[in-house]
């Protein structure tokens, strides 16, 4: 194949392209916040993101399909839910084993989304489940290149859930107050802040955060207990080449890793988890610290 | 004190000074492994046995990682993949004998977890665990993807047994291992010996590394990589040593993996084999905050501090899933806890984290503290102390006049903020130089710079005729230069003495292999050490805490512990920052004799203080800074009586004697500012 | 930290016990689709459209239909009564949790008939049969766990296993070396059962131990391709998963290709788990397929119909098996299976003895949403237990009688005579045949 049909090709796949990862490069986002908003408050972060997605997802499909509730009702339990379990993980898995540098809150998060998995498994079955969209699901055609009603709704939805998270983070005194114990628990504590309460909402938030994102993408990719790992992981790794504390940075990776996937798929797929793979160790051998993050000296 | 009959030692050449009980213990279990399986002979079992074997193998190997070095692996099953590849492809493909491929399985292992190392380690934290997860990804895209040589999903056959004395050891074959007359035996039973064995001196050769200089090493690195680092510890190299030594226990448990079914597949080596791996590890007992997992082990090998944790973790974890299958056979389990002793993977998760939140030391560290065990763990007895005068061995003091450590014209940009600005300092041999100034004048920055924490902006430091700064804080402390830290920076869970003898570091000269075999002259040299370290507390006279654990110690202790453990590097210049901070007014009292008899004893000392008492009480010589820039220079008379000085200090002449809590404050204000100064600097290093 | 302990130990605690609570709940909580296969007795009306549909002429392979005689086809034609004894043990490590559950879980049905009617007709001379199944998880190691157990500590006199070859391929020296003899009713793979990778007749050597009841790679693959020259498909592209299946049947499938005289226009390859294959196909729409012959399992199989749509992308599906796992048709929706063909050994409408086989699996399970695999576990099981009466519960004769089984009747179109000395695999390209969805369910084209 000469270098022009290489290039004619690319630039058929490219539409489509675009459009599927935006969807799923917005999800990888949407999730990725979650680490933010807890990496920056606590300096931990919840391994087991990918399987709070994972119940979310499942949740969905247990209320909208099997029990037949509206939309609407089913998202704010799946929320109401995720609440609970942002608690519950900070309080199991993260609080008593802050003291015990990185290695205790990455192991025992580690273990609650191994639990997660299993539990899943043992009461969803192993199964993949249809959970049809309120959009229906029948694709849209612009030109060739087709789009999901529900795909839309992701790249909208989750492109306002980060607004709105920026906006509370940067505006709402709440945010202030979280960004304050981000910047100096000590100080933030000693202005009258609670600390320990601040910790446990960064938690829900993020908890709430893949939640949604389980919702907006089981219609799109069937719903499994399988489901959350790689979507985790993935959106680790956008997070941790966008810079872990850099929003914007890991909305832009996000999307572009989304994106990058697409393209890579349709020149040989199995090199398509590979790569964002192969790119992150290639970038933290580079700048340990990631692609968009400052690199901050420790203080002695 | 009197020695009991089994903790007698032996002088044997290597497992040298090991005592009688640890020898009978370890023939009892060699002479167990031998026996047992030939009583039951059942190749179920066996194989289970098998694999908790070269699984403890993997998960010593990634204690040493996760346990002792601090830094979490999530990649460990990549390597465990790659040694099986090699392993299997060299007795395939290549024809070598399995003996020799499980050795070089083990050593291609190590060289690309070297080579994973190399360019990762330097992230930390969740940024390390996310390079392990993608490296085990990649292995598992590679092995599904590469199928000329990997076969990819279809899977390696037929991979060889190894050969006993001519016969291929084949699982569920039976032949006779000693001649014609001997017993009848199952593969399953020889291919146990190999690998049980095999584990048995994996554990032996790293229990030794572990309770010897390296494991002390490495523990010192995870506890405070700076202060590591200022004692002459390249950290990095370590780092990757640790790891590497890791990746080729890894390769070699992988190894014993693929010649145990003699079949390997790429769907094994998901991502899920390193959780796996880690849970063996985390259950077992590596995650050990405290010195490490000695256990009962003792009672095994009566002598030697031991690390079973692993070797119990794997035997947990590895009956586990088989125990809840049998479990889920029998007649009382009601239906509806069938599919859940079906997901052995639930249990294994819901163990980690009820282990690491209630038991952080593992199964081996919960048995450890129960009661009459501790009696039992051995104690080494410590050397007789003796009276020490002169310390440094420095060339440099002797008749020297000029200044033997010089600041010239210091820059040290953070972005648009000039924390210092062009300071030209000289240190004079022999002499304790005061340095000064109020908060934030760039006294913690400048410090940071002559250590070589900070690459400077501008301008140069020399010892001597050395540049020291574009040298890391490892090669500048080589060549004399070290420090102690506002904020104390002590390996908090090893004792006084071994926080000393990591001090030593630089000076110890036996080798890897004299500390893995513990040979006759790793024993010389340490207890040599151990003797040195001993005159060093009883010239600081703190020698009677040399068995505590140093977090225990009141602050004002703690600060001289830091003291001993720089001077055991035999420094030239010792820089202490901050000496007085956040320790009470008796204490001070003490950190300024002994300051003064450390001069007296021939080290250059360069002091940073905010408590004017300390200060101006000991320098021969005293420094002043304000905003970055020298402003004073002289005798302390001479400096308290400087208007500049004395305005810099918001004209407040009180603050020349700043109560201890007040200083502790503004210590801790300064801490604030300047951390938030580098926050939002970019340091390019 | 030892402070907070309590809480955190009942928190644990509360944990574990609605993790309890919930599994109690979960046969409740998700039900799987029980009407999804409807009455055996309806299926001959719904034959006749698609047969009216299928507009090729019909495969000479059709002319072959099962040995399948007026008498419903049951295990307890192999029961023998007798003196009694200890009951006679076979072992079965299949996938019951894992990506090809499905599988194993409805195949296990079958065989659970096979030896009750085999056991109520008085089992061998009045020992009762007695399978134990393990699950393997999809995992090799875990696969030669099993078996090890079953030859070490069951003593059991064969095996039924396993559902991925890949497992198989690990345990296969093991049942070699302890001389077992090994039914394999569903995976496919050729190097399972013999010692090569590509089947060729009369050169190929099977393994002494290894017999199959399932079909056999290259066999589906001749079955599809044969259907395709039939129906004179003339741009056809290549699908498959990177997995150990969807690679080796490629290989397969180039081997067989050129006598057939097709033109591939195109190769995609996507990876188990993989959602979203609209890159793949386009390129395999730019190069002007019109016809995809896919290699894959069935939730990436259902992810590639909905990737189509979505990329309105027009194109005849077909397939080997993959697609006949039901959730294709439960994920994709009915209205994208529709049309997509597959292979098959068995549907429900073949003969009255599947017919009637149906039957007793719905009456059973209430349930029958995989066929195919029960009625080939089904089949499996006959064979051994029909051999075992010739035999004799002991494993090097049970395994000769394997061999020279005659006289079988099945509810798959396995022949009368399945095996020979140089022919392990019980199906054969004649016995299969292309089924293809008709709202929702498999049927027999002709």
């Amino acid at each position: 194949m000469d270098v022009g049909e290489l290039v004619a090709s690319f630039f058929r796949v490219l539409p489509q392209a675009l459009v599927s990862g935006l969807a799923l490069g917005s999800v990888y986002a949407l999730i990725a916040q979650g680490y933010y908003v807890t990496f920056t408050t606590t300096e931990t972060l919840n391994f087991a993101q990918g399987e709070f997605l994972m119940v979310g997802a499942l949740t969905s499909f247990s209320l909208l399909v099997l029990a037949g509730l509206p939309y609407l009702v089913a998202v704010v339990a799946v929320i109401l839910l995720m609440v609970l379990m942002g608690i519950a993980v900070e309080r199991v898995a993260i609080r008593p084993l802050r003291q015990l540098l990185s290695v205790g809150w990455i192991l025992s998060t580690v273990g609650v989304s191994v639990i997660l998995r299993q539990f899943a498994e043992i009461y969803w079955g192993r199964e993949q489940k249809r959970v049809p969209s309120i959009f229906g699901d029948t694709p849209l055609y612009i030109a060739n290149t087709g789009i999901f009603p529900q795909e839309l709704f992701i790249i909208l939805a989750s492109l306002l859930t980060m607004a709105a998270l920026l906006f509370f983070l940067k505006r709402s005194t709440f945010g202030k107050a979280l960004q304050a114990v981000a910047f100096n628990p000590a100080a933030a504590g000693l202005m009258g802040i609670n600390v320990r309460q601040m910790v446990v909402v960064a938690y829900v938030i993020s908890s709430i955060l893949a939640g949604i994102a389980g919702v907006l993408i089981a219609p799109v990719i069937f719903a499994h207990a399988e489901m959350g790992a790689l979507l985790g992981l993935k959106a680790f790794a956008a997070a941790i080449i966008g810079g872990i504390e850099n929003p914007v940075g890991i909305l832009v990776v996000g999307i572009g890793l989304g994106i990058a996937e697409f393209i890579v798929a349709s020149y040989n797929a199995s090199f398509r988890d590979a790569v964002t793979f192969l790119l992150l160790i290639l970038i933290l051998a580079w700048r340990p610290q990631g692609l968009f993050q400052r690199v901050t000296a420790e203080k002695v | 004190m009197k020695t009991s009959f089994w903790a007698r030692r032996i002088d044997t050449p290597i497992f040298s000074r090991v005592s009688l009980g640890s020898v009978v213990l370890t023939l009892a279990a060699v002479a167990a492994i031998f026996l047992v399986p030939m009583a039951i002979d059942n190749a179920y079992s066996m194989r289970i046995a098998q694999q908790i074997a070269f699984y403890t193998i993997a998960a010593i190997g990634l204690n040493v990682v996760v346990g002792y070095q601090g830094q979490v692996s999530l990649g460990h099953g990549g390597l465990f993949a790659v040694g099986a590849y090699a392993s299997a492809l060299l007795a395939t493909q290549g024809g070598v004998p399995v003996w020799i491929a499980f050795v070089l399985a083990a050593g291609v292992a190590g060289g690309v977890g070297a080579l994973l190392a190399l360019p990762t380690l330097r992230a930390k934290g969740p940024y390390l665990a996310m390079v392990t997860i993608a490296f085990s990804i990649i292995v598992f895209v590679v092995a599904q993807s590469w199928t000329d040589v990997t076969r990819g999903p279809e899977g390696i056959k037929n991979i060889p047994g190894p050969e006993w004395f001519g016969t291929q050891i084949r699982q569920l074959r039976t032949f006779r291992p000693f001649g014609d007359s001997g017993p009848t035996i199952s593969g399953a039973v020889a291919y146990f010996w190999i690998v049980a064995l095999a584990a048995l001196l994996v554990q032996l050769l790293t229990n030794n590394l572990l309770t010897g200089r390296w494991g002390r090493t490495i523990n010192a690195v995870r506890q405070s990589e700076i202060a590591a680092e200022t004692i002459g510890v390249s950290v990095y190299r370590w780092k990757v040593g640790a790891f590497t030594l890791s990746a080729v226990l890894a390769g070699l448990s992988g190894a014993f993996f693929a010649h145990q079914d003699g079949y390997i597949v790429s769907d094994t080596f998901t991502f899920n084999k390193s959780v796996e791996l880690l849970v063996f590890v985390i259950l077992g007992g590596a995650f050990t905050f405290n010195k490490s997992v000695e256990l009962l082990v003792f009672v095994i090998l009566g002598g030697a501090r031991t690390l079973f944790g692993p070797l119990v973790g794997s035997t947990v974890l590895v009956i586990l899933p088989e125990f809840l299958k049998t479990l889920s056979e029998y007649p009382f389990v009601p239906a509806w806890a069938k599919p859940i002793l079906e997901h052995y993977l639930l249990f294994y998760g819901a163990l980690l984290i009820l282990a690491l939140i209630t038991m952080p030391e593992g199964i081996a560290g919960a048995l450890k503290r129960l009661p009459g065990v501790a009696r039992l763990l051995p104690s080494v007895p410590l050397p007789a102390t003796r009276a020490v005068t002169a310390l440094a061995p420095s060339e440099l003091r002797n008749g020297a006049t000029r200044p033997i450590l010089v600041a010239d014209d210091i820059k040290m940009y953070f972005g648009g903020l000039k924390a210092v600005d062009g300071v030209t300092l000289d240190v004079h041999p022999g002499k304790i130089q005061g340095l000064i100034g109020p908060n934030g004048s760039g006294k913690s920055t400048l410090v940071n710079v002559l250590t070589g924490v900070y690459r400077p902006t501008g301008g140069q430091v020399r010892l001597g005729d050395a540049i020291l700064d574009n040298l890391s804080p490892h090669s500048i402390a080589a060549l004399g230069v070290t420090r102690t830290f506002q904020n104390i920076q002590l390996f908090k869970d090893l004792t006084v003495l071994e926080n000393v003898l990591v001090g030593y570091h630089l000076r110890m000269r036996y080798g890897f292999v004299d500390q893995m075999l513990r040979t006759r002259r790793y024993v010389r040299e340490e207890s040599a050490y151990r003797q040195r370290a001993m005159d060093l507390l009883s010239f600081l006279d703190i020698a009677h805490l040399a068995t505590a654990e140093a977090q225990s110690l009141p602050y004002g202790l703690q600060r001289l512990v830091e003291i001993a453990r720089a001077l055991a590097l035999g420094p030239s210049v010792l820089i202490l920052d901050e000496p007085a901070a956040g320790i009470n007014a008796s204490e001070i009292g003490q950190v300024s004799e002994v300051i003064r008899r450390v001069r007296d004893a021939g080290v250059t000392i360069l002091v940073i203080e905010h408590h004017m008492d300390l200060v101006m009480g000991v320098s021969d010589h005293v420094a002043a800074l304000d905003r970055g820039q020298k402003i004073a220079e002289g005798t302390p008379a001479e400096i308290q009586a400087n208007d500049r000085v004395i305005e810099a200090y918001l004209g407040d002449p009180n603050m020349f004697s700043l109560s201890v809590a007040e200083a502790a404050e503004v210590a801790v204000a300064e801490a604030t500012e300047e951390a938030e100064a580098v926050t939002h600097a970019v340091l390019e290093r | 930290m030892n402070a907070c302990s309590p809480v955190v130990r009942a928190l644990t605690l509360g944990l574990v016990l609605s993790l309890t609570a919930a599994c109690a709940q979960a046969p409740a909580a998700a039900p799987s689709k029980p009407a999804e296969s409807k009455p055996a007795e309806s299926k001959p009306a719904a034959t006749s459209p698609a047969a009216a549909a299928a507009t090729a002429p019909s495969k000479p392979a059709d002319a072959a239909k099962p040995a399948a005689g007026t008498d419903p086809v049951s295990c307890a034609e192999h029961g023998t009564t007798g003196g009694g004894g200890q009951p006679i043990k076979i072992g079965s490590s299949i996938s019951l949790t894992g990506a090809t559950a499905n599988f194993g879980v409805n195949m296990r049905r079958g065989v659970e008939i096979c030896v009750k009617e085999f056991n109520e007709a008085g089992g061998y001379q009045g020992r009762q049969v007695e399978v134990i199944f393990l699950d393997d998880q999809v995992k090799p190691e875990i696969a030669v766990n099993n078996v090890t157990r079953f030859i070490t500590q069951d003593r059991v006199i064969g095996i039924l296993g396993p559902v991925n070859s890949g497992n198989g391929l690990a345990f296969r020296p093991k049942v070699e070396e302890a001389e077992i003899p090994t039914i394999v009713p569903i995976a496919t793979s050729v190097s399972l059962v013999y010692d090569s990778a590509i089947y060729q007749e009369g050169v190929s050597k099977p393994s002494p131990w290894m017999f199959r009841a399932s079909m056999q790679d290259n066999f589906q693959i001749e079955t599809i391709l044969n259907y395709a020259k039939a129906k004179n498909w003339d741009a056809i592209g290549i699908m498959h998963d990177s997995s150990g299946y969807g690679q080796a049947s490629k290989e397969t499938a180039d081997k067989l290709i050129p006598a057939l005289g097709f033109n591939i226009l195109a190769t995609q390859t996507y990876n188990i788990g993989d959602t979203d294959m609209t890159s793949q196909l386009q390129k395999t729409q730019q190069a002007g397929v019109k016809q995809i012959i896919n290699f894959g399992l069935g939730p990436e199989n259902a992810n590639l119909l909905r990737s189509a749509q979505k990329i309105n992308y027009q194109v005849q599906f077909s397939g080997a098996w993959g697609f006949s796992d039901p959730v294709v048709p439960q994920l994709a929706g009915n209205d994208l299976a529709e049309g997509v063909v597959t292979v098959a050994s068995f549907t429900n409408d073949q003969s009255p003895a599947a017919a009637d086989f149906a039957r007793k699996m719905q009456e059973t399970y209430s349930e029958n949403p995989f066929p195919i695999t029960a009625a080939q576990g089904y089949d499996a099981t006959k064979m051994m237990l029909l051999a075992l009466k010739s035999s004799g519960p002991d494993p090097k004769k049970l395994r000769d009688a394997i061999e020279n089984l005659d006289g079988f009747r099945g509810v798959t179109a396995a022949p009368a005579k399945p095996f020979g000395p140089n022919r392990h695999h019980s199906l054969e390209g004649k016995d299969m045949f292309a089924a293809v969805y008709r709202g929702g369910q498999l049927v027999r084209t002709e």
